[in-house]
C-alpha cells in the first residue's frame, strides 16, 4: 500500500524503464577519419514504428549501422534489448533483423536457398525453418521469385528480398534502411502496409527521405541533420504543433512589389513571402502563426481578399493551407545549415 | 557448430557452382597432368629407386600447383564479400567472427584439396600400367598427403588473413602469392648465409619449405615442420579474426 504512494520512486522507475527499453542510445558519436558524422545523440526506443529523417549525409545509415553491430561507435553508449551491443554483441545482434540501405545479397544463390542459409545462420531451429520461410515469402510477396538467382532481380524484388532476410529469424527490432527505396507504388503501399503490421508486435526503426510515409507509417520522428538531432517528437504532437502554424497562399494578378507593400499591412503574420508564377501571377505565401483566434486563417483570408477589392486586382487563388511535415522539414534543417557552427547547442528543439 | 556447417556448405557449393571454381579445377588438373607426363618420362627410362612421390615432386608442377590454389581461392573469402556488401550483412548476424573464419578457410582449405584429387588417380596409375612399378610404400604417400594438407591450410590461412585486410581482389591474391614465394626462397637461403654464424644459418635450414616437402615425399614425419604448419596456420587464422573485428571499427 505504501510504496503505492511514495513520493520520489524515480529509481524503480529507472529501473523498470531500462528492461522495457527496446533500443537506448546514449552519446552517441561516429568519427570517420577527422570527418564527424554523428555528434552526440541519444534517444531511447520502446515500441512501435520510429521513422529517421534527415538529408543525405545527416547519419542515418551511421546510426543504423552502429545499432546492428556492423559499425562500432567512437563514443557513447547503446544497447539493445537491455543489453550493451559491446558486451554481448551475439545476443544484441540476435534481437535485430536490419535491412542495409544496399541490399547485399548473395547474387549467386537462389531466393529460397538463401534465405534458407540465412534463416539458419540467425539461429532458427530447423524444424521452424520451413514455416517461417513460408511466411516471409508470403509477407514479402515473394512467391514468384523464390527459385530465380538472386542476381538477375529486379531491384525492387532485391529490396523485397533484404527485407525478407531483415524478418526471417522473427527478431524483435526491425531496422530498416530506406525499405521503400526502389520499389514501384503499389509495392510501396504494400510494405508500408506490412510495416505498419509489424509494428504492432515489433520495434521499427526505419529511414527515409519521404516524408509522407513518416506521417503514414510512424508513430515517431527522429530528424537528424549532420550527426545531431534536431527533433524527436511523436507523429501526433508534431501534427498538433503543425495545426496551430497555418498558411495562406494567394494568387493574385497585379504586379509583385505592390503586392508586397499592401499585403505588409496584414497583422500577426510571421512570414510574407512573394513570387512570380510561370503564368505571370503573383504569388503570396503567408505564414501565420495562429496561437489565438485573432489572426486565424478565417480572420486574415478575408482581409487578403479586401485588400485586393480595394486595389482592383484580380484574385486569382485563396488557398488556407496546413504546414505539413515538409515544411518544418525544410525549415529545421536549413536553420541548421545556416547557423550549425554558431549555435552547436541547438541539437534538441524540443 | 550448426553455423559452421552452414557457412562451409555455402562456400563450398560457391566454389563449386562458380566459374572461378571451374577454372581452377581445370588449372589444377592441367599441372597436374604435367606432373604425370614427365613422371611416366623418367619411369620409362630405367627401373628407379626412387620413392614415386619424390620423383613426382621433383618437377616444377608441384610447387605451382602449392603456391596457385591459395590466392586464388581465398581471395573470394573476404576480399570479394567484401567488395559486394555482404561480408557486412553476414557480419551482423549473431555467428561469432571467429566461426565465420573457421568455416570459410576449412571451405577453401577443403575445395584446394579436392583439386588435388587427380593426384590420387595419377599415383594409381602409376602402379598398374608399367611392367616393373617401382617399389610402393604407403607410409611415402599418406606423409606426402600430410605435407600437402598442412602446407596448403598454411597458404591458405594466409589467404584469408590478406583477404580479410583488402576489399581488392588482386591486392589480396598478389599478397598472398607474394609472401608465399618468399618464403619459399628462404629454402634456399642456407646456401648465401654464412654457415660460421650457426645459429642464423640453421633458423633458415630449418624453414626452408622443399626442405620439409622433400622430407615429406620420402615418407619422413618430421614433428618441426607439423608443429611449425599447424601453429602457422593458427596464427594466421586469429590475426583473421581480430582484423574482422577491427574493421567495425575502421570502415
Ligand atoms: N565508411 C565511411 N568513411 C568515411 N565517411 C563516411 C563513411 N560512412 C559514412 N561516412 C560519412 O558520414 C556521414 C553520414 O553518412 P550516412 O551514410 O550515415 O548518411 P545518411 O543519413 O544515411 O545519408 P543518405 O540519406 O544519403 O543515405 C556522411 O557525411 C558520410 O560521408
Ligand atoms: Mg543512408
Amino acid at each position: 500500500m505504501e510504496s503505492g504512494h511514495r513520493k520520489n520512486p524515480s529509481n524503480s522507475i529507472d529501473a523498470v524503464q531500462v528492461s522495457k527499453m527496446m533500443i537506448q542510445v546514449k552519446d552517441l558519436t561516429r568519427s570517420f577519419r577527422r570527418h564527424h558524422a554523428l555528434k552526440g545523440i541519444s534517444f531511447d526506443i520502446e515500441k512501435g514504428v520510429v521513422g529517421f529523417l534527415g538529408p543525405n549525409g545527416a547519419g542515418k545509415s551511421t546510426t543504423m549501422k552502429i545499432l546492428s553491430g556492423c559499425l562500432a561507435a567512437s563514443s557513447g553508449s547503446v544497447s539493445i534489448v537491455g543489453y550493451d551491443v559491446l558486451i554481448h554483441p551475439i545476443r544484441t545482434r540476435q534481437s535485430i533483423g536490419y535491412m542495409p540501405e544496399t541490399t547485399p545479397l548473395d547474387e549467386d544463390m537462389r531466393v529460397g536457398d538463401y534465405l534458407r542459409f540465412r534463416a539458419g545462420i540467425k539461429g532458427v531451429k530447423s524444424p521452424r525453418i520451413r514455416q517461417r520461410l513460408d511466411l516471409v515469402v508470403e509477407q514479402c510477396e515473394l512467391q514468384s521469385v523464390i527459385d530465380r538467382r538472386i542476381g538477375v532481380l529486379s531491384k525492387g524484388f532485391k529490396q523485397r528480398v533484404g527485407l525478407a532476410d531483415a524478418m526471417i529469424h522473427d527478431p524483435p527490432i526491425l531496422i530498416l534502411d530506406e525499405p521503400t527505396s526502389g520499389l514501384d507504388p503499389n509495392q510501396i503501399r504494400s510494405v508500408r502496409e506490412l510495416i505498419r503490421q509489424l509494428g504492432t508486435q515489433h520495434t521499427v526503426l526505419l529511414s527515409t527521405h519521404i516524408l509522407q510515409e513518416i506521417e503514414s507509417t510512424c508513430d515517431r520522428a527522429i530528424i537528424l541533420n549532420q550527426g545531431r538531432i534536431l527533433l524527436d517528437d511523436t507523429i501526433g504532437s508534431i501534427q498538433k504543433k503543425l495545426g496551430r502554424t497555418n498558411f495562406i497562399r494567394a494568387v493574385i494578378d497585379a504586379p509583385l512589389p505592390e503586392v508586397e507593400k499592401a499585403l505588409l499591412h496584414l497583422p500577426h503574420f510571421l512570414n510574407l513571402e512573394c513570387s512570380r508564377t510561370s503564368d505571370g501571377f503573383c504569388e503570396a505565401r503567408i505564414s501565420l502563426r495562429a496561437d489565438n483566434e485573432l489572426n486565424s486563417v478565417h480572420r486574415i483570408a478575408p482581409q487578403i481578399a479586401r485588400i485586393v477589392v480595394e486595389h482592383h486586382w484580380d484574385l486569382i487563388e485563396l488557398q488556407p493551407q496546413q504546414r505539413n511535415l515538409e515544411d518544418i522539414f525544410t525549415e529545421l534543417t536549413h536553420n541548421q545549415t545556416g547557423n550549425n557552427e554558431a549555435h552547436p547547442s541547438a541539437a534538441k528543439s524540443n | 557448430m550448426n553455423n559452421f556447417w552452414l557457412i562451409w556448405k555455402k562456400e563450398m557449393a560457391g566454389y563449386l557452382l562458380s566459374m572461378t571454381g571451374h577454372v581452377i579445377i581445370t588449372l589444377n588438373a592441367f599441372l597436374l597432368g604435367g606432373c604425370f607426363t614427365l613422371l611416366m618420362e623418367v619411369l620409362n627410362l630405367e627401373p628407379t629407386d626412387v620413392p614415386i612421390t619424390e620423383i613426382f615432386y621433383d618437377s616444377f608442377f608441384f610447387w605451382i600447383l602449392l603456391f596457385l590454389g591459395a590466392p586464388i581461392i581465398t581471395m573470394k573469402a573476404f576480399a570479394t564479400e567484401a567488395a559486394r556488401g555482404t561480408l557486412d550483412s553476414l557480419l551482423a548476424t549473431p555467428v561469432p567472427e571467429s566461426t565465420i573464419v573457421l568455416a570459410k578457410w576449412a571451405a577453401c582449405l577443403s575445395f584446394f584439396l579436392l583439386t588435388w584429387l587427380p593426384w590420387i588417380g595419377c599415383m594409381a596409375v602409376v602402379y598398374i600400367i608399367p611392367v616393373s612399378p617401382p617399389p610402393f610404400h604407403w607410409v611415402q604417400w599418406l606423409s606426402t598427403a600430410i605435407g600437402i594438407v598442412l602446407i596448403g591450410s598454411f597458404f591458405i590461412s594466409m589467404g584469408c588473413f590478406f583477404s580479410a585486410l583488402t576489399q581488392n581482389q588482386i591486392m589480396s591474391s598478389m599478397a598472398t602469392l607474394g609472401v608465399s614465394l618468399l618464403l619459399f626462397s628462404l629454402s634456399f637461403a642456407d646456401r648465401w648465409s654464412n654457415p660460421n654464424q650457426s645459429f642464423f644459418h640453421s633458423m633458415m635450414a630449418q624453414l626452408g619449405m622443399v626442405r620439409h616437402m622433400t622430407d615429406f615425399v620420402r615418407g619422413i614425419l618430421d614433428t618441426r615442420p607439423i608443429v611449425f604448419y599447424s601453429s602457422a596456420t593458427a596464427v594466421f587464422l586469429f590475426a583473421t579474426t581480430q582484423v574482422l573485428q577491427a574493421k567495425r571499427w575502421k570502415s
